[in-house]
């Protein structure tokens, strides 16, 4: 039904974990634990230069574009890291996640010449064009299209709720190219769209804590070349799928809390209550399982295997977990912990608590997830 | 799964099968020795043993998938007891011995020696199939040091014969001064026993909830309501995605662990895997029960094989509680700075 085989470890794999370790112990010994509790949602156009510096985006690309032909679970290694140590990853994190790779696959010759080097020099960043204003977790109900001119498309539509849209250089976007009587999943197609194009109108979107950190694009009369199509026409739906295999099984998908468990031990005192103590049993269970069934993932994505059905478990698994963390602290905290206002530790809990009702809507709702479960399960 | 390990599942999952063609089996006085020669006959036993000695040659990962079949057929025989215990006596070299053996803890073992050996003093309880299996291996800590003693259960000055939610024997057995069979010292290792017996009912929960999942797909594809299965509700859909999150979780959990039982010091991962199954048994019985219905409710129906054992299962070796309270200690101790490094160093290995 479902296989989560332990993942082996190269035998050398800590050299690797040691040399990210003292990077970053260098590079974000200024941050404070809020900057660092942003996880993947913090942009530092200069740090991820440096990690592009350091061989580290891309990191499993062919080298002729620029990449390190590093093995999955190297990749997935240096990405932990990043995580644990609350770094702010955000500006390359979905270039070197999924664009990166969906350009490698269904790209030409000359628009992975262009854009992937780039990516993995950590300057060029992506975004992703999926949901618009009339179709979010109903992703084929999309009304943005492109249609045929001399030499290339014109795109029309809206996207919307896009992460990093100001910040981004590059969407590839869902568009529909063609209807299908009777096949909505037919007639779909993956563009590139440079954000700095005529016709591009980009606004951010203020969320309720205050942030930009997505927003919207409205696409009118956006002229692109042919190679600007990804892949196939009308082979879109299958292509997006792919690509939302790649944004769903990572480390990041348990761990955007993570910095809150760190702030949590840092504060408890040499006398614990005994509840404290069981709950950090608890977290520290579920977390070490979580990384299991993350890292078993990784291990047969690496060997070519497709497990969507295990990826969507741990998504889901990994949300309810990150959601759950804020709660579970805030119910405990004050009495037998220090909790001062002006402490790291309250800041952290009280950025998490409003930041992750996002975790189980971005990448897939939870009900869409539970769907996706359901029908490996055969009931759909 | 390698292919050595995958031959050992085929071929136990097809002894389990026929063991329970008919249903639950009685075990008792009568039927134990037949039922227990089926399981000798196909070397079961000796997973761990080394092949030259004419075992299987195993390891800890093909243990667990013994003793994840253990609960995805429900069988109630103490094969999943007999492995840890001979582990164990092979760890101090002592000879093989056929026959079932069961294990248990003793917090207030004591023991004198007499003109004719050992004797031991003390209460075993909860001990799983005591009486039925006949050998004991005891691990206690008496006069200083940690050892493993073998008794036999006939040798007891009284009994209760106690059953838990799946009336599997969980006997209550007082010792006074009764003779010693054999004893062996070996430090840590009443710490070990509770390990490794955490570690197969971490195995077991992780094979009783994929057949509670299955059996759930099952019932909800053919159960027909308004017209249609039940399996065609959203509402049902979402539960089950759940449930198949919690038999997924724990079936990787547990393996995961066995690994690390592989590669040595395991303390952490067996914790985490037994709190992960215990913490997954509530949430898992309410779904299935929930999406069975009525029928799910009865004795006939043998739903009630898995969720009763998983209820069991959960207080055995170690309840929630127990195991939290363990991990969290334990995290604790080795300090905020070290969480993330160990975490990772474990796996690393």
């Amino acid at each position: 039904m479902f296989n989560f085989p332990p993942l082996e470890m190269p035998a050398d794999i800590s050299a690797l974990r040691t040399q990210v370790r003292e990077f970053l112990e260098l590079e974000l010994s200024a941050m404070t634990g809020l900057e660092r509790a942003r996880s993947w949602s913090g942009f530092d156009a200069e740090f991820s230069r440096k990690l592009g510096d350091k061989n580290w985006i891309g990191m499993m690309w062919p080298q002729q574009y620029g990449g390190h032909e590093r093995s999955a679970i190297e990749r997935y290694v240096v990405i932990e890291e990043l995580l644990a140590a609350g770094a702010p990853v955000a500006a390359h994190w979905i270039a070197d996640r999924q664009s990166g790779a969906q350009i490698l696959r269904y790209g030409s010759e000359a628009v992975i010449q262009r854009y992937l080097p780039a990516i993995a020099c950590g300057e060029l960043f992506f975004c992703i064009g999926m949901s618009e204003p009339n179709a979010g977790s109903d992703l084929a109900s999309i009304k943005t299209s492109a249609v045929r001119v001399d030499g290339g498309w014109m795109i029309n539509g809206a996207k919307l709720w896009t992460t990093n849209v100001e910040r981004a250089h590059i969407m590839i976007a869902l568009v529909r190219t063609s209807k299908v009587e009777g096949n909505r999943h037919a007639g779909l197609s993956q563009f590139l769209i440079d954000l700095s194009a005529p016709g591009v109108e980009v606004r951010g979107i203020t969320d309720h804590l205050g942030e930009r950190d997505f927003g919207e694009v409205f696409l009118s009369d956006v002229r692109v070349d042919d190679e600007m199509l990804l892949g196939t026409e009308g082979e879109g739906w299958s292509q997006v799928n792919a690509e939302l295999a790649l944004e769903r099984s990572g480390p990041e998908r348990y761990m955007s809390s993570y910095r809150l468990l760190e702030e949590l031990l840092a504060a408890v005192d040499d006398n614990p209550s005994e509840l404290l103590t069981n709950l950090i049993g608890e977290i520290g269970a579920e977390l070490w399982t979580l990384r299991q069934m993350s890292m078993s993932v990784a291990g047969q994505l690496s060997r070519g295997e497709n497990p969507t059905l295990e990826a969507t478990i741990v998504k889901d698994l990994g949300a309810c977990f990150e959601q759950n963390l804020p709660l579970a602290i805030q119910g405990i905290v004050g009495d037998d912990l220090p909790h001062e206002r002006d402490s790291s530790l309250h800041a952290v809990l009280s950025y998490l608590l409003r930041a992750s009702p996002a975790f189980s809507l971005r990448g897939g709702t939870r009900e869409i997830l539970r769907g996706i479960i359901a029908r490996g399960l055969g009931l759909r | 799964m390698n292919e050595q390990r995958a031959m050992l599942a085929k071929s136990v999952d097809r002894l389990f099968s026929e063991l329970m063609a008919d249903g639950m089996p009685v075990v008792d006085d009568s039927s134990m020795g037949q039922l227990w020669q089926s399981i000798e006959a196909l070397g079961l036993t000796d997973v761990f043993l080394a092949e030259d000695a004419g075992g299987f040659g195993g390891c800890w990962q093909d243990a667990c998938t013994v003793f994840h079949l253990l609960g995805l057929h429900a069988l109630p025989l103490p094969v999943g007891e007999t492995l840890i215990a001979k582990k164990l006596l092979q760890q101090v070299s002592a000879p093989v011995t056929t026959g079932a053996i069961t294990v248990a803890l003793c917090p207030d073992a004591r023991l004198e020696s007499a003109d004719a050996g050992l004797l031991f003093s003390g209460t075993l309880a909860e001990v799983p199939w005591g009486l039925l299996a006949g050998q004991i291996l005891v691990a206690c800590d008496c006069n200083g040091q940690e050892q493993l003693l073998v008794l036999h259960a006939a040798s007891a000055s009284s009994n209760h014969q106690y059953r838990n939610e799946a009336d599997e024997p969980r006997d209550e057995l007082v010792f006074e001064n009764a003779s010693v069979q054999a004893h062996y010292l070996l430090p840590g290792c009443v710490d070990t026993l509770q390990l490794y017996a955490g570690l197969l009912r971490s195995a077991q929960i992780s094979g009783a909830l994929e057949a509670a999942l299955k059996l759930t797909v099952e019932y909800v594809n053919q159960r027909e309501q308004f017209g249609r299965p039940l399996s065609k509700f959203q509402a049902l859909q979402q539960q089950l995605a759940l449930l198949a999150e919690e038999a997924a979780a724990v079936k990787c959990a547990a393996m995961a662990a066995s690994r690390s039982a592989d590669l040595g010091n395991a303390g952490f991962e067996i914790a985490a895997a037994k709190l992960r199954a215990n913490r997954a048994v509530g949430k898992a019985t309410s779904i299935t029960h929930q999406s069975h219905g009525a029928i799910g409710f009865t004795r006939e129906h043998h739903l009630h094989y898995w969720t009763q054992r998983l209820w069991s299962w959960r207080s055995e070796f170690g309840n929630d509680r127990y195991w939290s309270n363990r991990l969290g200690t334990q995290i604790l101790e080795e300090g905020a700075d070290q969480f993330w490094k160990n975490l990772t160093a474990r796996g690393d290995r």
